[in-house]
Formats: structure tokens, C-alpha cells, sequence
């Protein structure tokens, strides 16, 4: 049930009505009422893999309050080898439905004479399952590193790590952030409903009119790249961004706004991350739940200041990143780009040196930075690689920007993503990346809300699943 | 306050909704009385069954590839763009005890369609025509199917002009050699791995037996009704262009001739036309490197098949019929 569809409006009216009007006595009674929620949710996607969720919460929960135990005793060893089992076992199991069929693949390529059976290989990929572990695994590391305290309850642990609006695609929850909300009762509030209702519209808008309608051109460039010219496809690779972008943060945004509704906080997941002007800049304002985990989790404790461990540390973070997206050489590569890029940027001394705020230059160099890197995502043969630089190197390319304006197909594309990037930009300093607080007349503002709807309405493409939801 | 705030959102929220939901009720009711290929072909099978000789099914293969005026006997294309077995036999069940003349029933089967399933297919938003025109009311529940306006393919034709895009007898007539993409045939060995199951490493062994052993089951669902009712069946594999058929997995299509093969060996009345590398269709007769043109490959393809039936099929069919007078005389 994707949040763009009919059945999930009226799957959240239900919910959302049954929440403030039956089960609103206690926050007791609201957590169970929305964990039974969350797994009907998640149900509906694919009841196969609703007992690994239910085995990660377990195992959470035990081994939190095992930690905490041993703390409390001052059993310092204990609890660490508690969280590093407890680690062993999230990753075994990401590791499992998630690379193993990779890891089987690349050792039977490397090694000759190894043939891989075909049907111990395509082990199903469970829905959300990089979200729900690493929010899981945030829970216990920070119990261990007395952050949070080990919760008692095991119905809003189990909440934690299920809350419907993020489970299929974030963003990573954190215990210190989630957890102390959940012990409390929630009490409605008008203006966050309505916060709420605005982000939904925001993402929903963002997802239907610019990332689905990007994703036709981008495929269709895509499966006839050879037939194509250097303008299309450099067209493609930029479209491609913007599809990445508006796919994913708009599912954020709905997220962030549902959980809203039901009276819970999730933080931004994106910030603008197009107006950065390096490298370092783009990656923590980017799918923020993720590099925010990364950084404290993995990079923090691997800190080293000589010159070799940092180029190691931010080898592996983007190595990790790139694998956490997907069991696939392409963003392995992807990572090691990024990585590249960050080392060059922090061995050139850069982030030394003030930079001009939103200096144009800046933004356009790392935006073609991105944008490259995010095409690597998209090679299925190294012959498409080449073709496509080839063809990209051409004179011919620069009619790119004839295709942009001139195209009428195109030029909807690119206004809606003008739109997009101005609304976000008026936004920056907001808490929200839609408030429409510089709209002040109440009239005025309701009518943005009725023309997004309507060209939500009449642009509708169906069939266009959340680019992150595979990851 | 707590509650009154719930008072007052409720009500500002319905309030809001409203215009929106007058907006989509009337885009329902304008969408409810515009024609499409499904309404067209489920009224046309209505009301004309019972004359129809030769009926076409399947996809956008058969759908464009076959014109039925080009073969002799009354025939009807009720195929469809995506439209797989499943739909083929929800069909042809719908209709099949008011097609008293029926002879033939044309079922193509491709390198693609024997792994195609419309139900977990991208194109899975024609399905909501089948519900809606064809009423076939036995398909999982899926609150987006009873609506048209949930559905982009529906919803843009408000703003189309009426330009019909099939003919009387159901055939597709839009795509010309002249409409179609430059270059096409380079994007060939593309399209053939799309159609690939080995492309789509996502997809376990187990998804693709089933989705071919539920396929090969409505395929012969089809075949034993035709076959109590004397109906022959043509399996027919239409043609597709070189750079495509040299770009293929030998293993689906294998399974694609095995495919075939069960059902020529589990019932007489069925024979296979396998076409797909037919080296009389050359570069003009294709719209793309699977689907031929409207103008030139399917005029091709008709007068061979008419041929066939009125040829070879027919004589086979007059000698294996056994005269009423001697079947009485014996019994």
C-alpha cells in the first residue's frame, strides 16, 4: 500500500480518526493501537517477513535491557560483548536477506571453476529492512553508550523500530529522539495537524508530479541509449537527480507529515541538499537519518587524525553507504566515487578555507559532481558507460538546453522542478519544507493548496514505486 | 481545548476536501461515460459473439499485429496492450457460450508473455478496465481498480481529442512504420533483456515458475474449453527483428517452446506457428523490434495466417470431421 494511492488515504483516515477519537486515553493505549497498525501495514506489503521485524524488536529489547543490567552492575565487558552479539546478530540477518546473494554472485565470478547453484541464489529481499535495523541498532548502541535507557516496554520498542509511515523507507528512526515521545501521551493539536496534512501534500506533490514524471524520461532514455543523442542523455543524468531527489525526500516529507498527524516528531531527512557548495556540505544535508547514523555510529568511533586512518574512515562510511543502498557493485563504486571526492575535498584543505555561502560557482560544480555520481547508479555495462561519455562529449550536447526550454514535455518537467527548488529555497531556515508562512492571507493560501492538489490529481502516474523503498 | 481542537480540524479538514471530492466526482462521471478500447470491445463481443468465427487474443503483439479484415472468416481482435493469459481467459470464458460460430482462437505466446503477469506487472493500470468495463468482479480487492480517476491512462482522456486508436474489429491502428522511433532497431538487445527474466535478479526462480505454470494453466483452460466445442487454437509467436531474436536467453526460450509444446501434446486440437524469426518480415514490416506495423507487418502476418487456416488448417478439419450421417449409421 504505497502512500500515493487511494487505499492508503482511507487506510489513514481510519487510522487516523480510530487514534484521536477511540484510543487517545493514554500513551499505553495509542502505542498498542498504533504498533497493531504497523503491522497491519507492513502486512498488507508483505506478511512474509513480519516475524524478522518481530525477531529484530526481541532481540532489541532483550539484549537493551541485558546492557542496561550490566551497566547498572558496572559489568562494563559484559555489556559490550552484549551489544557487539546483538550487533553480530542485526547484521548476520541484514546481511543475509540483503547481500547474501551478491556476496554468492561476486565470489563465483572472482573464482574460477565455482559455479553458483542457481536456486540457493535470489533470496527474497525483505521490505524496509535497512530502515528497521539500522533504527534498531541505533537503540541498543545507545543504550550501551548510556544515551537512552533500556525501555521496559516492549510495545513501544516495537514501535520504535515499526512505526508505519517509516518502516518501508525511513527515515532511521533515533532512540533519543523517538523513544522519550512515545512514553508520553500525545495530545492533538490543531496546527500540527495541519503541519502535518501540508507535508503530506508537499511529498505526495514532489513524488507524483516531479519524480514519477522524471522517471518516464529517464527509463526511456535509458533502454535506448544507443539510439540517442549526447543532449538527451546528458538530460537523462540531471532528470535522473531531480527523479532521486523528489522521490525520496517526498516520501520523507509524507512520512515526517503522518507521523505529524498522530502527534509524533520525525526530523528533516533533507535540507536542501542541491544549494551545497562542496561535497561535505551535500552529504549532511542529504538523507540526513542515514549520514547522521554513519557518522555517529561508524565514523565517531574509527576517529583517528593522521592522514591514513581519516582516508580509511571515509573509505569505509561511503563503502557502507554505498552497500546499505544496494547489494550491487554500482553503488559500491558509487561509494568509492563519493569517498574519492570527500578525501580530495578534505586533503586539499577546503573545508578550511571559508567559503562563500551560496556561492552559484560552487553550487554548480557540486551539483555536476552529484549528478555524475548518481548516474553510476544507473550503468549496467561498462559499453553503456562509454557510449554514453562518448555521446555526452559531443558538440551536439549543448542543444541540450534547446531540449529543456523547447520541449513542451520537458519544459513542464523543468518548471515543476524550478517550483520545487524555490518553494524549498523560501523554506531553508523553517522547520518544514512547506509552511507557506510568507502566504499570510488565508485565501491565498488555500488556493496553492487546491492548484498542488489538482496538478496532483490531473499528472497522476500510477505503477511508480519508491526508488528507496528497494533499498 | 484538546478536543476542541479535534472539533475544529475535523471540520476545516471536510471542508476543504470538499471541492476536491466534486472535482473527482465529476472526473469519475465524465471518465464513467468516455469510450475506451475495453468498453468498445466488451459491447462489440456483446452484442456480436455469437457471429465471430476467429477470435484474437493476447497483448500489444497480436493487438496491432493482426487485422481481421484481412482474414476470411468473421473475426474480432479482443487482444489487448498487456493483456496475459489470465485476462485471455477471463475473456474468453466471459463470451465463449454465446460464440456459437466459433472456429479458431488465435493465442499468441511470446518470449515475454509466458513470464508476463498483468496483476504484478508496471502496467498493472489497465487492470482497473477489466473491472470496470469487462466486469470480471473475481480479482484481488484493490480499492484504485474501481475508480477511473485513480488511474493516469484513464484520467488523460479528458484532455485527448477523440481520435480512436483501434478499429471496428479491435485492431490497434496507430502504430505506422511512419510513427515510429528512429533508431529502434538499435535498442533491440536492450528490450530483449528487459524481457529477460534473468535480467530482474530480484526475482526468484520460484516467482518465475509460478508466474509460467499459472500462465500454462489458463492457456490450457482456454484450450479445453475450445476443445469441448470443437474450437481450434493457434499458438501463434509473432515476428520480431533480428537484432531482437539474436539478444534473447536461449533458456526462456525454451521454456517458451516447451510451453507450447505441452499443450500441442495434451490436446489435438491445437497447433503452433512459430514466427518469431520469420525472415519474411524485414525491416519495414516492424513498428518496433516486437510489435509490427500497423501499415505493413500486420497485412503481412493476416494473409499468411488466413492462408494457413483456409489452407491447411481447413482441409486438416473437413477430413478429421466424421459426417452426422455415418456417426448415426454406426451407433
Amino acid at each position: 500500500m504505497a502512500f500515493n494511492s487511494l487505499e492508503f488515504a482511507v487506510f489513514l483516515l481510519i487510522v487516523f480518526l480510530l487514534y484521536w477519537l477511540a484510543f487517545d486515553k493514554n500513551a499505553k493505549s495509542q502505542n498498542a493501537f498504533l504498533l497493531i497498525v504497523s503491522y497491519t501495514f507492513y502486512a498488507l506489503a508483505d506478511w512474509r517477513f513480519l516475524g524478522l521485524i518481530a525477531f529484530t524488536t526481541l532481540c532489541s529489547y532483550s539484549f537493551g535491557l541485558e546492557i542496561s543490567r550490566h551497566k547498572a552492575k558496572s559489568e562494563e565487558k559484559k555489556a559490550k560483548s552484549m551489544s557487539a552479539a546483538n550487533i553480530v546478530i542485526n547484521l548476520l540477518v541484514l546481511g543475509f536477506f540483503k547481500y547474501f546473494n551478491f556476496f554468492v554472485e561476486s565470489f563465483a565470478t572472482v573464482i574460477p571453476g565455482i559455479e553458483t547453484n542457481t536456486t540457493l541464489l535470489k533470496v527474497a529481499l525483505p521490505l524496509g529492512i535497512s530502515y528497521y535495523t539500522f533504527t534498531a541498532l541505533s537503540y541498543t548502541i545507545d543504550v550501551y553508550k548510556g544515551k537512552t535507557k533500556a525501555t521496559k516496554d516492549i510495545v513501544q520498542l516495537a514501535l520504535y523500530i515499526s512505526f508505519f509511515p517509516q518502516i518501508i523507507a525511513g527515515p532511521i528512526g533515533r532512540s533519543t529522539y523517538l523513544l522519550p515521545q512515545y512514553a508520553e501521551r500525545r495530545l492533538f493539536l490543531y496546527k500540527y495537524g495541519v503541519d502535518g496534512l501540508r507535508q503530506f501534500l508537499w511529498g505526495l506533490f514532489k513524488k507524483v508530479v516531479i519524480a514519477d514524471h522524471c522517471a518516464i524520461y529517464v527509463q526511456a532514455i535509458n533502454s535506448s541509449y544507443q539510439s540517442q543523442p549526447g543532449s538527451a542523455i546528458l538530460l537523462a543524468i540531471i532528470l535522473g537527480t531531480f527523479q532521486i531527489y523528489a522521490d525520496f525526500s517526498g516520501y520523507s516529507d509524507m512520512a515526517i507529515g503522518i507521523a505529524r498527524l498522530f502527534g509524533i516528531k520525525i526530523r528533516k531527512n533533507f535540507d536542501n541538499p542541491f544549494f551545497s557548495t562542496n561535497i561535505a556540505e551535500f552529504w549532511s544535508r542529504w538523507h540526513i537519518s542515514l549520514t547522521s547514523w554513519l557518522r555517529d555510529y561508524i565514523y565517531k568511533p574509527l576517529m583517528g587524525w593522521t592522514k591514513i586512518s581519516i582516508i580509511r574512515n571515509i573509505l569505509i562510511v561511503f563503502i557502507i553507504c554505498g552497500l546499505w543502498h544496494g547489494a550491487n557493485w554500482n553503488y559500491v563504486l558509487w561509494g568509492l566515487y563519493n569517498a574519492l571526492l570527500f578525501a580530495l575535498y578534505v586533503f586539499t584543505n577546503q573545508w578550511q578555507k571559508k567559503t562563500k555561502k551560496n556561492h552559484p560557482g560552487h553550487i554548480l560544480l557540486t551539483f555536476t559532481l552529484i549528478c555524475f555520481g548518481f548516474s553510476i547508479l544507473g550503468i549496467e555495462q561498462s559499453e553503456q558507460a562509454q557510449i554514453c561519455f562518448q555521446k555526452i562529449c559531443s558538440w551536439e550536447t549543448l542543444s541540450f538546453l534547446k531540449t529543456l526550454f523547447f520541449d513542451f514535455s520537458t519544459l513542464k518537467r523543468t518548471i515543476a522542478i524550478i517550483f520545487m527548488l524555490v518553494v524549498e529555497w523560501i523554506h531553508r531556515n523553517e522547520e518544514y519544507p512547506f509552511t507557506l508562512n510568507i502566504v499570510k492571507n488565508h485565501c491565498a493560501r488555500l488556493c496553492i493548496y487546491y492548484i498542488l492538489c489538482m496538478v496532483i490529481i490531473f499528472s497522476n502516474i500510477e505503477g511508480q514505486p519508491f526508488i528507496y523503498a528497494q533499498f | 481545548m484538546h478536543n476542541s481542537e479535534k472539533t475544529h480540524f475535523l471540520v476545516k479538514v471536510i471542508l476543504a476536501f470538499m471541492p476536491i471530492l466534486v472535482v473527482l466526482a465529476i472526473c469519475e462521471i465524465l471518465l464513467h461515460h468516455c469510450d475506451n478500447e475495453y468498453k468498445y470491445k466488451n459491447e462489440w463481443l456483446s452484442q456480436n459473439a455469437k457471429d465471430v468465427q476467429v477470435l484474437i487474443l493476447g497483448p500489444s503483439h497480436t493487438r496491432t499485429g493482426i487485422n481481421p479484415s484481412y482474414l476470411s472468416e468473421k473475426a474480432f481482435n479482443a487482444a489487448s496492450m498487456a493483456q496475459d493469459f489470465k485476462y485471455d481467459y477471463l475473456i474468453f470464458s466471459k463470451f465463449i457460450n454465446q460464440m456459437e460460430s466459433l472456429r479458431y482462437v488465435i493465442l499468441p505466446v511470446s518470449y515475454a508473455t509466458i513470464l508476463h503477469s498483468l496483476d504484478s506487472s508496471s502496467e498493472k493500470g489497465y487492470i482497473h478496465y477489466y473491472i470496470l468495463e469487462y466486469n470480471f468482479d473475481n480479482q484481488p480487492f484493490h480499492l484504485n481498480n474501481c475508480f477511473y480517476f485513480c488511474h493516469s491512462n484513464s484520467i488523460m482522456q479528458l484532455f485527448q481529442n477523440d481520435t480512436p486508436t483501434y478499429a471496428k474489429l479491435g485492431n490497434g491502428i496507430t502504430s505506422t512504420s511512419t510513427s515510429r522511433t528512429q533508431g529502434w532497431e538499435k535498442i533491440a538487445p536492450a528490450t530483449a533483456k528487459s524481457h529477460s527474466a534473468s535480467f530482474y535478479p530480484e526475482v526468484s526462480n520460484k516467482q518465475i515458475l509460478t508466474i509460467y505454470s499459472q500462465n500454462l494453466n489458463y492457456a490450457q483452460q482456454i484450450v479445453n474449453l475450445c476443445e469441448e466445442r470443437n474450437v481450434h487454437v493457434i499458438l501463434l509467436t509473432t515476428p520480431t527483428y533480428k537484432t531482437y531474436w539474436e539478444n534473447i536467453d536461449p533458456k526462456q526460450y525454451d521454456m517458451m517452446l516447451d510451453f507450447c509444446k505441452q499443450l500441442q501434446d495434451e490436446h489435438s486440437n491445437v497447433s503452433y506457428l512459430n514466427m518469431m524469426k520469420d525472415e519474411r518480415f524485414g525491416y519495414d514490416d516492424f513498428y518496433d523490434c516486437h510489435h509490427l506495423s500497423v501499415d505493413y507487418g500486420a497485412i503481412k502476418l493476416s494473409t499468411i495466417l488466413n492462408d494457413y487456416i483456409m489452407n491447411t488448417l481447413e482441409p486438416q478439419r473437413a477430413s478429421s470431421i466424421i459426417p452426422a450421417t455415418e456417426t448415426t449409421t454406426s451407433e
